[in-house]
């Protein structure tokens, strides 16, 4: 055998050459770091909101007295001038209510219309067909709200009054909802039709093997597999519409006090923040409680987003993907 | 025998069953479809007669009642290119971060379910954390470049995503030959996987820009002014509030009754138009790649 | 970088005798009694484990300059893993762990001093899949000097033709060089990367079973490859073809694993024939009769 003794060999010019440092080893490893540096930007923008955002808005119990239960229980959002802390009349609760009211009407129309169409090009359609449905919803995210709030407020509003005669001459959380599920809807397909996708071949042939027909097989066997995937492709539609910021400006109608239905004009957080902000001068208390506003909102979706990602997380590992 | 034939009432009953479903899922397609050729014909039939040279190309009269929106267009392509300068760089690095460097463990758990979470954060709280940080914090006053910062943070999700998504579908063993080669990893990411990974960092780059461009809500608050009669001024570019077409289509559907109607969806078709060359062309660029890596697999 | 390698380079290359002598005075016990070529790498105890899961452990053994070494055995008793060792290429891998010392012309390639992608420069590899970079011909083999300094089209086209040449790929790619490498045949492909590895001019050059994703004929032009150069390069190569370590290699390593992928050994080790003809390990004799594996 050719490893009788263990004498290390004397070092020669090949082994003196792989010691030797690169040029340029040292502006590699800098460039190396720099890389690494940037992948922990990105928690510290994420934490970086967060305290910002906290530190801004809770200067309104700290510096500037407003009492913390007026400001989760008063039932109006007036974001007028006002620097002195006994006349500012701004609840957080109407806000909250009608963020409320307007994902909830956003859920009851793009949860059907999304999960029928994802089961529409996941399992019936052609393969053809569900590429060009899948690129016609990715346009339609890409459509800018804005446009979508104008175009609804020429077609949907008017016809919402004459109707309905709901809110303020059509402006109402439930228009602004109906609009704003266009938004929602295009994720809402594009997540539960990757959970559909994902489900095994194998699952559906036992169905069929066992005499389902195609629809007892999706209802079944399908939809259930997929059902985590599903939930979060929800939760996701509904981060989406309590973000949703320029339909719900035009479209809720902006009354500022606590709607009790949703066919009421009314100011959810979003259109609260975007219409206050820009007018509110530096010494009032109108930023920082638009601040805390905000900082109640980031946390909304970031709960449902992290709900939805810890479903997400559960259906990969089962199905391998 | 005849079992196979004769059809059982329940089975006829499912049968119907079925089909008034799936004609529900097919109209429930069509719902969702629609809206997309509604707002386009739409647009399109009420905004074209507004569409004239003067309209695209000179600056505003009578507060933007008549005259162009010259310098709001150009000021949106300058922020839009500010965006991509700011998120393209940083978005692509950590990509390269995540895809390359990064070993599976805690931390790679913990960043991406960071990048998951700043793409559903509200524009609006990008908003109200840009004029935060770049006002109140670091103080300075070029609020067109405060905007464009706002912008490419919130841009930044959506490239670092496409941009890890491309250099994780390349051919590990390509990096593995290069390394053979005594080249080092810096080197190889550089000269093999990003040269891979461009188009799908194209396209990443494009959808994030064209999201940009439609956002209004940061902009709001960080302050934007509507076009006046001042037209543009080559300075304006540095020192100027943002103008952006979002922006400006607020501000006028929200004014009241100054703008006609036309010169609205103008405006509207002018945004629209930006944002769906920006999206089209991603779209087919991605077709593109597919098919490629489809041939390539064959 | 290419200025500072390439004298002790030909000086090795060119005279073999000179890493002989400065071996000369340790009594080393070859392989094959007849062996006078020197040592170039030296494995001592080595060890991988992926996880907790030991993969292969404690393989010792001389790999001679200029000679084919084959590693054999059934699969998932450790050949790649070990063969990933000498040039470090296991460092990618992030569960996998290495023991033990590999001596690269007497300095330990693990040890900290060392960098490993200048080991990687005098140690290339070829894949089992023919992995050419989606770029030209000319490219692809241009791109190792490339990267480490050299530079003008006068330099590299000598460099790129060298390499071609000695991957006896030069006389069928030659009006090909623009071309897509990614659009060669699978043999041309696999040569296509020898020649790359070439361009890079290492000392040593590893294979992982070059052959396996390749038909009979671009199988036999590889291994004539081989033994052309063998005159210039040492060669390991892991092979689960045993016809192909008997008609190629000069050293035959046998490897074994106790289940499918952990604790891999190194059973016996020797020239090729005395291996094929001789065995003394009653295992090797049933792996290369063909009773298993």
């Amino acid at each position: 055998m050719a490893t009788s003794q263990q004498a290390i060999p004397p070092i020669g010019m090949l082994g003196r050459s792989v010691m030797t440092r690169r040029r340029g080893a040292l502006l590699e490893l800098g460039a190396e770091w720099f890389i690494r540096s940037t992948g922990l930007l990105t928690i510290v923008l994420l934490v970086g909101i967060l305290i910002l955002l906290a530190r801004q808005g809770l200067r309104l119990f700290i510096e500037l007295d407003y009492p913390v239960g007026r400001f989760f229980t008063y039932g109006n959002a007036i974001t007028d001038n006002t620097t002195d802390p006994k006349e500012f009349k701004f609840g957080v609760m109407p806000p909250l209510v009608a963020t409320f009211w307007v994902t909830v009407m956003t859920l009851v129309f793009a949860i059907p219309l999304g999960l029928m169409t994802a089961a529409f090009i996941s399992e019936i359609a052609h393969p053809r067909v569900r590429l060009l449905i899948k690129s016609a919803a990715e346009l339609l995210a890409g459509v800018p709200t804005i446009i979508f709030a104008f175009v609804g407020l020429a077609l949907v509003v008017p016809r919402v009054n004459d109707y309905f005669g709901w809110g303020a001459g059509g402006l109402s959380g439930l228009t602004a909802g109906f609009v704003v599920s266009f938004v929602a809807v295009p994720l809402i397909i594009s997540i539960s039709d990757d959970a559909m996708q994902a489900v095994p071949v194998d699952y559906k042939e036992n169905a069929y093997a066992l005499g389902c027909n195609k629809l007892q097989a999706i209802w079944c066997v399908i939809m259930p597999a997929a059902i985590s995937g599903i939930a979060a492709a929800v939760m996701l539609g509904m981060a989406r519409a309590i973000g949703e910021t320029m339909i719900v400006v035009i479209l809720a109608g902006g009354n500022s006090s606590l709607p009790h239905d949703p066919t009421e004009s009314m100011r959810p957080m979003t259109a609260t923040i975007a219409a206050g902000f820009g007018n509110a001068s530096e010494q009032s208390l109108v930023r920082p409680a638009l601040y805390m506003t905000g900082a109640i909102l980031f946390l909304l979706t970031f709960a449902t987003t992290l709900i939805a990602d810890t479903i997400l997380e559960r259906q990969r590992k089962r199905f391998g993907r | 025998m005849t079992a196979l034939t004769v059809r059982s009432s329940r089975n006829q009953r499912l049968d119907w069953l079925q089909r008034i479903v799936f004609s529900l899922t097919f109209l429930a397609t069509v719902v969702v479809c629609v809206p997309v050729a509604i707002v386009a014909v739409y647009v399109i039939s009420h905004g074209a007669s507004a569409i004239s040279w003067e309209f695209l190309f000179s600056g505003p009269a009578r507060a933007g009642r008549e005259g162009g929106f010259f310098p709001v267009i150009v000021l949106t392509m300058y922020a839009l290119l500010l965006v991509m300068a700011f998120a393209v760089p940083v978005g692509v690095l950590c990509a390269v971060y995540l895809a390359e460097y990064a070993r599976p463990g805690r931390l790679l758990r913990l960043i991406n379910l960071t990048i998951i979470n700043l793409a559903g954060v509200p524009s609006i709280v990008y908003g109200l954390f840009g004029v935060a940080l770049f006002f109140d914090v670091i103080h300075t006053k070029q609020a067109l470049w405060v905007a464009s910062a706002t912008l490419a943070m919130q841009a930044l999700a959506i490239v670092i995503t496409s941009s890890r998504e491309a250099l994780l579908a390349i051919t590990p063993g390509i990096r593995e030959g290069s390394l053979a080669l005594g080249v080092s990893k810096l080197r190889t990411t550089f000269f093999i996987a990003l040269p891979q990974a461009f188009p799908g960092i194209i396209t990443g780059s494009l959808l994030a820009v064209s999201r940009a461009a439609g956002e209004t809500a940061p902009i709001l608050v960080v302050g934007a002014i509507a076009a006046t009669n001042v037209s543009l001024r080559p300075d304006a570019i540095i020192n100027d509030r943002p103008q952006m077409l979002s922006y400006e289509l607020y501000y006028r559907i929200t004014e009241g009754l100054g703008l006609a109607d036309e010169r609205k969806w103008g405006l509207a078709l002018v945004l629209l138009g930006i944002v769906l060359v920006l999206n089209v062309s991603a779209l087919l660029l991605r077709i593109k790649i597919q098919s490629m890596g489809y041939e390539k697999r064959n | 970088m290419r200025e500072t390698t390439t004298p002790g380079k030909q000086e090795s290359r060119d005279g073999a005798q000179a890493v002989g002598v400065s071996l000369g005075g340790l009594p080393y016990r070859p392989a094959h009694s007849a062996e006078t070529a020197p040592v170039v790498l030296r494995l001592d105890k080595v060890g991988v484990s992926y996880g907790n899961v030991p993969a292969v452990n404690d393989v010792s053994m001389d790999i001679y300059k200029n000679r084919i070494t084959a590693l054999i055995g059934p699969s998932g008793c450790g050949k790649s893993s070990i063969l990933r060792c000498l040039n470090r290429m296991n460092d990618l891998i992030h569960s996998a762990r290495v023991t033990g010392s590999v001596y690269l012309d007497g300095v330990d390639i693990n040890s900290d001093a060392v960098d490993p992608v200048q080991v990687r420069r005098h140690v290339g590899m070829v894949f089992q899949k023919p992995n050419p970079f989606p770029m030209s011909v000319r490219e692809n083999v241009a791109f190792g000097p490339k990267r480490q300094g050299t530079s003008g089209r006068g330099p590299l086209n000598d460099i790129v033709e060298k390499a071609l040449r000695s991957a006896a790929l030069w006389d069928e790619v030659a009006d090909k060089m623009a071309q897509s490498g990614t659009a060669l045949s699978g043999g041309q492909q696999q040569r296509l990367c020898i020649a790359r590895v070439l361009a890079v001019r290492p000392e040593i050059i590893l294979m992982d079973e070059p052959c396996s994703a390749l038909d009979p004929v671009a199988t036999l032009k590889i291994e004539d490859l081989m033994r052309e150069l063998a005159r210039d390069y040492t060669i390991v190569i892991v092979t689960h073809n045993m016809q192909q370590a008997a008609r190629v290699s000069d050293y035959t390593a046998f490897m074994l694993a106790s289940e499918h992928g952990v604790n891999g050994q190194l059973i016996e080790y020797g020239a090729t024939n005395e291996i094929f003809t001789n065995p003394k390990d009653k295992r090797t004799e049933d792996y290369i009769t063909g009773r298993f594996g």
